[in-house]
């Protein structure tokens, strides 16, 4: 679980805050006529099996939220893959060995009540809201969804598929950058990994992996269990008591590690977004651990850092069991990157040598201590306050000592906190943009880490020859120009999987081509279905089932076939080996922990495409081709594997297509036939129907 | 004695009909010129927050000029730097929400603060200002903002254009944000004459919600605006006109994969009592454990590959709309009938008890967590008196939503989940080039 101070944008997926509360009233102003913020005291128990359990009671709606909280965070995910506590997660609550699926879902619509459960780095958690009236019953469900959770090969998929299609959604790609600084901060330790996983270790992790992560971690042992609501506290511990007492350890958990997190050095990292057109500038400094005695001056530290460093800067500060960071992030171009890095700097690291005036830091800490109480404005506010407090073994007053926490502070603690902390020796930057136009800016204020795009070199006529090179080097690879001249005609069968968020479907798909402009492309999904049908500069489409249903298709879907046509791995070749086609090198670049060299394609046509070659093999693994316009600028990208020879010819036997990061269809090819004799009534359109005779 | 007993009997079958124990202290005051004011003190609350809102949305934009309450939002009705500045180093959080039927600005802050927040705000009340800069900013903004909500939602344009179907001749037919035509066609003048029209002290209603003393906040209100009232109630609305529905359009081509049906229905206005047992019934049908349409729908070899609904209130005409993506982009009529059958079935389907019950507390539920923070009790009795009249309004919703039975639901589906009341939409494939094939 994450902690935070008011004013602080979120970085982490997790949730929660500073654990701050308005215990000390005297440091608020409030007028004698208004009554002064009062947190409902808890009434705390400790089961027998280690949970500790505190009730709240909050009488103003007719509403109960419950939240479980167990040392089941990323960080304890120890050698499993990457993702596996996120996933894990996920998985719980989904059936029990006393309800299926249906049935978990049905009583908790019966509780009016709505379930969800996260992972962040520190924690695992399960958080419900019900009915204050069905408050037992969903106690029930939610100890029967812990205890005798089945965690099954179908919601495992489920999962699994949902992650990766977040991984790869259009929120992927800030999500890399994020976790891109994590790992920056806290290297190759168990804060530095993607909680999210990664497309790489979401493909290593198996159910087996994940029921050992839940034996291990899902257990009593440092739960907490924190209820609030329209509720009575002792029929609660009653009912608690009764659903989870029962709860015991499955498996042992990895002993921790007292501290896993050090020093970075100063350093830098560049994370490849090739077509960006603004740079995504991060600076981050280590920071101390949620309850740490400099906690709350690194914090107060921060947010004058990020008022000095201009209203277009977003900050965060993650304050976590073992250790935390703080960050500034801004956009720039990439010529002004250099500049707006060190105005970051600059902004962390004056307040080293330059103490906050006096009045600033009070305003601040009197800011800080007012808004304390909004945290507790909702009851699931109100349990993830307490519960990221509870998890880290400390009590409710701990939670009422913060204001007065923040009184202490001064602004000569407040220097101090930024000379051990805010070291531009152990300073980290991270930037998002077109890698051969940051690295070597990006060099001359840290050293750059390896990866993450093409070495910063300008273009010359070398990458001319060099991406000429590359082609010609496929083309060979891939059976030789003649042998690809001499296709006439090709057939693909594949079964396919379309995606459409984290829904699924089969279908077939038979892709027809037939020199040089003819294809037919059939799309089905059991006895329906479509047929796209491009025959030059026409094309029509129609119901498999009802092809004399045809309307010809209108002047974008005509272009859409035409740049369908020549996007095989066919003709994607045989455009690139044209000597009028423009091709240049554009070194080697990594995507999903690969490295693939880069070469962009200009036919004579004006339309340009980015190839991606396996520098072992020589083939083509992968296409991007042109968006569609401004208004939809989304790239459709391919991926393409398991060759194999046709005809002495290298053909993918698996492609996945995508839009921009997300993958809209899997492929699996069945079967290829090369100049097998296409015969041209395929194209013709069907006469329409007779109009109906008169009567 | 016997008198006494009455007294008591009828405490408690309040305290018993209330969702909301801090309903005791709200109360709604008038000044002589405006705005209306409604103070709804909690004592347990964290924050206070001030909202100014106004029943200005795409409901009554002016015929030409969808959008423009959206725009005045984002430029009349902003604090200005200075004010917010001020109100930004107390951690303060501010909102703009413009819906179809209403425009708001608010501000959460600490408690100390109401003061500074009412002197922020109040004066947007008497003066809003707006200049040939702030106007262009907003439209900018609108613009922007359509655009980033087309690229997240690839089935708006297809919903928008259900919207243009069923809601023919009324402000509803446009998205609240307004259309790019429009907005381009807005001008600082037009501009100027809907700010005295529709955004005057008469129109406008302050809520202060939250930990703060009613007195405080009146003796900041009062010096502006004089010495309130009790509220008039509201008058009742003129019933609205609607032209005949467009029964079957196409939007054109989205960013999905597939092609998708979209089937909505117009529902009765919001203050109805049928549309409680229509939206427990949308909730049946399209959310919860098991969705009764991807239940009966989404069958391993049929046409359809997922469904999606959603339920919302409006104050002239509610509306329901369900989504089903289909495989392949055949366009059919049987299609079509699958679908809005499975909906409108329940005019002569009785509904059974048992699975009505979940719905009825699904509903309930969500109609109390959307009340839980000063700014969403805020939004929930602002709407309430705006849309409905009448603060009390979203009890009295809760109230009709226990007590519904499945006749009720039957009643109501039969009244509104007909023909002449359903427009059907296509959108087709994604058109960009290479990406299917």
């Amino acid at each position: 679980m994450t902690r935070r101070v008011r004013f602080v944008t979120a970085i982490a997926r997790g949730t929660g805050v500073l654990g701050l509360v308005l215990g000390a009233l005297a440091s608020v102003p409030v007028r004698a006529a208004t009554p002064p913020f009062r947190l409902p005291l808890p009434v705390v128990k400790r089961l027998p099996n280690g949970v500790t359990v505190a009730v709240f009671r909050d009488a103003r709606l007719p509403l109960a939220q419950v939240q479980l909280t167990v040392p089941a965070g990323s960080a304890e995910e120890d050698s499993l893959p990457a993702g596996v506590a996120q996933i894990t997660a996920q998985m719980i609550g989904q059936s029990s060995s006393s309800r299926d699926a249906q049935a978990m879902q049905q009583d908790l619509d019966r509780a009016g009540g709505r379930l969800a459960t996260r992972a962040g780095r520190d924690v695992g958690i399960m958080t419900a809201t019900f009915l204050a009236s069905e408050l037992e019953s969903g106690i029930d469900l939610m100890a029967d969804a812990v205890l005798n959770a089945l965690l099954t090969d179908a919601e495992f998929d489920h999962a699994r598929r949902g992650a990766r299609a977040l991984t790869a959604g259009p929120g992927g790609a800030a999500r890399q950058t994020e976790d891109r600084l994590w790992g920056a901060v806290f290297g190759g330790g168990p804060y530095g990994r993607a909680t999210a996983g990664t497309a790489e270790s979401l493909d290593r992790l198996t159910l087996a992996d994940v029921r050992a992560f839940f034996n291990a971690h899902w257990t009593p042992v440092g739960a907490v269990i924190a209820v609030a609501g329209d509720v009575q506290p002792d029929s609660v511990l009653d009912w608690v008591s009764d659903a989870f007492g029962r709860w015991s350890a499955r498996g042992k958990a990895a002993a921790h590690a007292p501290s896993i997190v050090s020093m970075p050095a100063r350093g830098a990292q560049v994370v490849s977004r090739p077509d960006a057109q603004r740079c995504a500038v991060w600076v981050a400094a280590p920071g101390p651990a949620a309850g740490d005695s400099d906690e709350i001056a690194v914090a107060l530290a921060h947010e004058l850092a990020t008022r000095a460093a201009g209203p277009s800067v977003h900050a965060g500060q993650s304050a976590l069991r073992w250790g935390g960071f703080v960050w500034l992030a801004t956009e720039a171009p990439p010529e002004s990157l250099v500049r707006v890095a060190r105005r970051l700097e600059s902004a962390l690291t004056a307040l080293r040598s330059t103490p906050p005036k006096t009045q600033e830091v009070e305003a601040l800490k009197r800011a800080v201590q007012s808004t304390f109480p909004m945290r507790f404005e909702s009851l699931d506010g109100l349990v993830d306050q307490w519960s990221s407090e509870a998890a880290l073994g400390r009590g409710f007053e701990d939670l009422v000592a913060f204001p007065d926490r923040v009184q202490a502070v001064t602004p000569a603690s407040i220097t101090a906190a930024a000379r051990k902390w805010f070291d531009p020796a152990h300073l980290t930057f991270v930037v998002a943009g077109p890698p051969d136009r940051v690295r070597a800016p990006l060099a001359t204020i840290a050293k750059v880490a390896a990866g993450g795009g093409v070495a910063a070199r300008p273009l010359t006529p070398a990458n001319d020859r060099r991406g000429r090179e590359l082609v010609t080097k496929a083309v060979v690879a891939h059976g030789g120009l003649a042998a690809l001249r001499k296709i006439k005609d090709s057939v693909l069968e594949a079964d396919a999987t379309v995606r459409l968020g984290s829904n699924e479907a089969s279908a077939k798909v038979i892709q027809t081509r037939k020199e040089p402009d003819r294809m037919v492309y059939d799309l089905r999904f059991g006895d329906s279905g479509t047929r796209e049908v491009l025959i030059g500069n026409h094309a029509w489409s129609a119901p498999i089932d009802s092809l004399q249903l045809a309307h010809d298709a209108d002047t974008v879907g005509v272009a859409r076939l035409r740049q369908g046509f020549r996007a095989d791995v066919v003709h994607l070749l045989l455009d690139a080996a044209l000597p009028s086609t423009r091709v240049l090198s554009r070194g080697a670049q990594q995507i999903d922990g690969k490295t693939y060299d880069r070469v962009d394609v200009w036919v004579a046509d004006g339309s340009h495409r980015t190839l991606y070659f396996d520098p072992a093999s020589r083939l083509l693994a992968g296409v991007e081709l042109e968006g569609g316009d401004a208004n939809d600028p989304i790239v459709p990208r391919r991926w393409y594997r398991d060759y194999r020879a046709v005809n002495g010819i290298q053909l993918p036997f698996e492609e996945d297509r995508r839009l921009g990061d997300q993958r809209v269809m899997d492929l699996k090819v069945t079967r290829y036939a090369l100049n097998a004799g296409v015969s041209d009534a395929l194209f013709q359109r069907p006469e329409p129907p007779l109009p109906p005779s008169a009567r | 004695m016997p008198r006494m007993l009455g007294w008591a009997l009828l405490l408690l079958c309040a305290r018993v009909v209330s969702a909301d124990p801090r309903s005791a202290t709200v109360q709604v005051l008038s000044f002589p010129e405006g705005p209306t004011v409604l103070l709804a003190p909690d004592s347990l609350a964290g924050s206070v927050h001030v909202g100014l809102w106004y029943p200005a949305g795409s409901r009554n934009d002016p015929p030409t000029h969808a959008g423009l309450a959206y725009v005045l939002g984002r430029s009349a009705f902003t604090l200005p730097a200075t004010a917010r500045r001020a109100l930004d180093a107390t951690g303060a959080n501010y909102d703009l929400t413009v819906t179809p039927d209403f425009t708001s600005n608010s501000v959460v802050l600490p408690p100390d603060q109401l003061r500074a927040g009412l002197e922020a705000v109040l004066p947007l009340i008497q003066a809003p200002a707006i200049t040939d800069a702030s106007l262009h900013d907003a439209i900018s903004g609108a613009r922007a903002e359509r655009t980033r909500r087309l690229a997240q939602s690839p089935l708006l344009l297809g919903i928008e254009r259900v919207c243009a179907s069923l809601f023919v001749g009324h402000g509803y037919a446009a998205p609240a944000s307004g259309l790019d035509a429009a907005l381009a066609a807005t001008t600082l003048d037009a501009a100027r004459h809907d700010l005295a029209t529709r955004f005057t002290p008469a129109h406008a209603l302050v809520t202060v919600t939250g930990r703060f003393d009613p007195d405080d906040a009146l003796a900041a209100l009062k010096p502006r605006f004089g010495s309130p009232g009790r509220a008039a109630p509201a008058s009742k609305p003129q019933p609205p006109s609607f032209g005949d529905v467009v029964p079957r359009s196409n939007a054109g081509a989205t960013a999905l994969p597939v092609s998708v049906v979209l089937a909505g229905w117009r529902l009765p206005p919001d203050r109805d009592p049928d549309t409680a047992a229509l939206q427990v019934l949308a909730r049946l049908l399209t959310q919860g454990a098991s969705p009764r349409l991807e239940r009966e729908l989404v069958t391993g070899d049929g046409p359809f590959l997922q469904t999606q609904g959603n339920f919302e209130r409006r104050g002239d005409a509610c509306l329901f709309v369900v989504a089903a993506a289909l495989r392949g982009t055949i366009d059919s009529t049987q299609v079509e009938s699958q679908l809005t059958s499975q909906v409108e079935r329940w005019a002569h389907d009785p509904i059974a008890a048992a699975d009505l019950e979940p719905a009825q507390r699904a509903v309930e539920a969500e109609l109390l967590l959307a009340a839980q923070t000063t700014a969403g009790r805020a939004e929930t009795l602002a709407s309430a008196q705006i849309v409905d009249g009448d603060w009390r309004a979203w009890e009295q919703r809760i109230a009709r939503v226990r007590a519904l039975t499945p006749a009720d639901v039957q009643r109501a589906a039969s009244r509104s989940l007909v023909p002449s009341r359903r427009a059907i939409v296509w959108t087709a494939p994604a058109p960009a080039g290479g990406r299917t094939p």
